[in-house]
């Protein structure tokens, strides 16, 4: 045991209470020396303190003790919580509430106690202290909540600028925005897409939105990776792509070089549309998801692919269902 | 580009082989394929399903009625050939000699009729464009170009004989052996492709008629052969 308690901790990591306490013998700042002695029979307890004289008590019930000392009745009592604890006392009932330094009682203020560096106080000093450190606390408290009040503001003012930020960025374009557009092209090239052949339209959906959502010009390059082992439809395919890219950039000119995405997402969904008439819904499903993955393939999704896909969807008429939703 | 860049065309590659695979009769127009219908003479292979051997039936040729096979006016002979060449050509001379027989209710091909029939052809070959009347097969020049892939037990008895397959569906069958199956070697891809057809052994005698089919369609770049392995070159000639 350290010398007068120097350096223990109590249950709630503060210094003990500075004083010496043997089997016999106590010290302290302001109960001074005494001899004590203590023995317990029959349910009483019989304390002999030479300060304080004798002391006779017993347990009435949990948390309750009377006692006699000295001629006087004491009756005590402590039930609750450490918010609100109530004491019982021949004088009454009060409430005490523990805090970080000690305990303050609201009702008798002069009951109170407060331990600083191991020094233990009580009455009003000790009320004081404790009003100084639950104002000091409370202090604390309201700037932890300000900050995290003004943290939340930040991060929903960043979250709403950014949002803004994409939806200026994204191409708020529906089918029907831009299929005036994309018939107006296709009739003056006089092409009508219900009349080409579903391979045709399959490569055009993918030359569409993988090569010139991304303004790639073929998949030249991709074709020397497939090499003779790979299915010779891919071979093909990829033959298809490019044929149908070079008509579709003869319709449409370079993407890059207009600001209007209308023409190019209007020819989409009227190939989308031609090819969605004539396969199933499984074959359109699935389409769907292989042009994506055809844009993956290439990298990242440009926001025109974005788009591009919406129009997709909304074109096949494929209802998307997010994992979790029924 | 990366291989990883062609695996992500995997799931494109699956719906485009099931579209070729499928009849697409209302894709005619070729806009976004220029040239996509301008016919080739060179062999192409059928990419459909497989399909049951359709015959004349000779009582439709309206034929019956004469009393001698000379009997029958040129033009309804005229008829009756160039139906019979729509519905089965390419079709072996002796195969469309049986249907006009049998329509005529006459009894064998002797020489005199035979040269009547080879006389009606060659007039009927002079009036197509590209039409084929070499004997001894007859077919119209998509037929010969690209032979639908049918199934011979389907055929009516008489007709099914390997000698009457055309080359060009002999052709048709090899390839479809190494393309649907992926048939090794040679001997697998001939098995193979004639068994599929409905011809269930392979004699000698049809290993030699197909080795003439085989090396045309190595020679076109149609198969590809590395270590005496088969392989589709091309799904369409060059």
């Amino acid at each position: 045991m350290a010398l007068l308690k120097f350096g223990e901790k109590d249950r709630d990591g503060r210094q003990k209470r500075i004083e010496h306490t043997g089997r016999y013998l106590r010290a302290s700042r302001t109960g001074g020396v005494a001899l004590r002695a203590h023995v317990k029979a029959a349910g009483i307890n019989l304390t002999g303190n030479t300060r304080h004289g004798v002391r006779v008590s017993t347990r009435l019930a949990k948390n309750t003790q009377i006692a006699m000392q000295n001629g006087r009745f004491v009756l005590r009592g402590r039930y609750g919580s450490d918010a609100a604890r109530f004491n019982l006392s021949k004088s009454g009932v009060s409430v005490s509430t523990k805090t970080g330094i000690g305990a303050i009682n609201w009702f008798r203020p002069g009951r109170s106690s407060a331990k600083f560096a191991g020094v233990q106080l009580r009455g009003q000093k000790a009320a004081l202290i404790n009003a100084v450190y639950m104002l000091v606390a409370a202090l604390g408290w309201a700037t932890r909540l300000i900050a995290r009040g003004v943290a939340a503001l930040v991060q929903w003012g960043v979250g709403a600028w950014q949002q803004a930020r994409l939806a200026r960025e994204r191409i708020e374009l529906t089918a029907a925005d831009v299929a005036p557009a994309g018939g107006q092209l296709l009739a003056a090239q006089g092409v009508t897409p219900s009349r080409e052949p579903l391979r045709d339209l399959f490569a055009a959906l993918i030359a569409l939105t993988a090569l010139m959502g991304r303004g790639d010009d073929s998949l030249e390059g991709l074709s020397a990776s497939v090499d003779k082992a790979q299915s010779p439809f891919a071979r093909a395919l990829i033959a298809d792509v490019n044929v149908a890219g070079q008509s579709l950039r003869a319709w449409l000119g370079d993407p890059a070089s207009s600001d209007d995405p209308a023409p190019l997402l209007g020819v989409l969904h009227h190939i989308a549309g031609a090819f969605a008439e004539r396969v199933d819904e499984s074959t359109r499903t699935q389409t769907v998801f292989a042009v994506d993955d055809a844009c993956l393939a290439l990298g990242a999704r440009t926001i025109l692919q974005d788009a591009m896909l919406d129009i997709l969807v909304e074109s096949m008429g494929v209802e998307l269902t997010m994992a979790g939703e029924r | 580009m990366s291989s990883d860049q062609a695996d992500g065309l995997s799931a494109a590659v699956g719906i485009y082989e099931a579209l070729r695979r499928r009849p697409d009769p209302a894709g005619t127009a070729s806009a976004l394929h220029p040239g996509r219908f301008d016919h080739s003479a060179q062999w192409t292979p059928d990419l459909l399903p497989l399909r049951a051997y359709e015959a004349v039936d000779p009582a439709s040729l309206g034929l019956a009625g004469y009393d001698d096979f000379h009997a029958i006016p040129a033009t309804s002979l005229d008829a009756a050939i160039e139906r019979i060449i729509h519905v089965e050509g390419p079709v072996h001379f002796e195969v469309l000699a049986d249907r006009l027989l049998e329509a005529a209710g006459a009894g064998r091909l002797g020489s005199r009729i035979r040269a009547r029939i080879e006389e009606r052809l060659a007039v009927w070959a002079s009036g197509q464009q590209g039409g084929s009347a070499q004997t001894p097969w007859a077919a119209l020049p998509e037929q010969s170009r690209r032979p639908a892939y049918r199934d011979w037990r389907d055929a009516p008895d008489s007709t099914r004989q390997l000698d009457y397959v055309s080359d060009a569906e002999l052709m048709l069958a090899v390839y479809r052996a190494v393309l649907d199956r992926e048939c090794g070697d040679r001997e697998t891809a001939m098995n193979e492709g004639i068994h599929a057809i409905g011809f269930t052994r392979l004699t000698a005698g049809a290993r030699t008629r197909l080795q003439a089919p085989l090396q045309a369609l190595l020679d076109a770049g149609m198969l590809v052969e590395s270590d005496g392995v088969l392989a589709v070159g091309l799904l369409e000639p060059r």
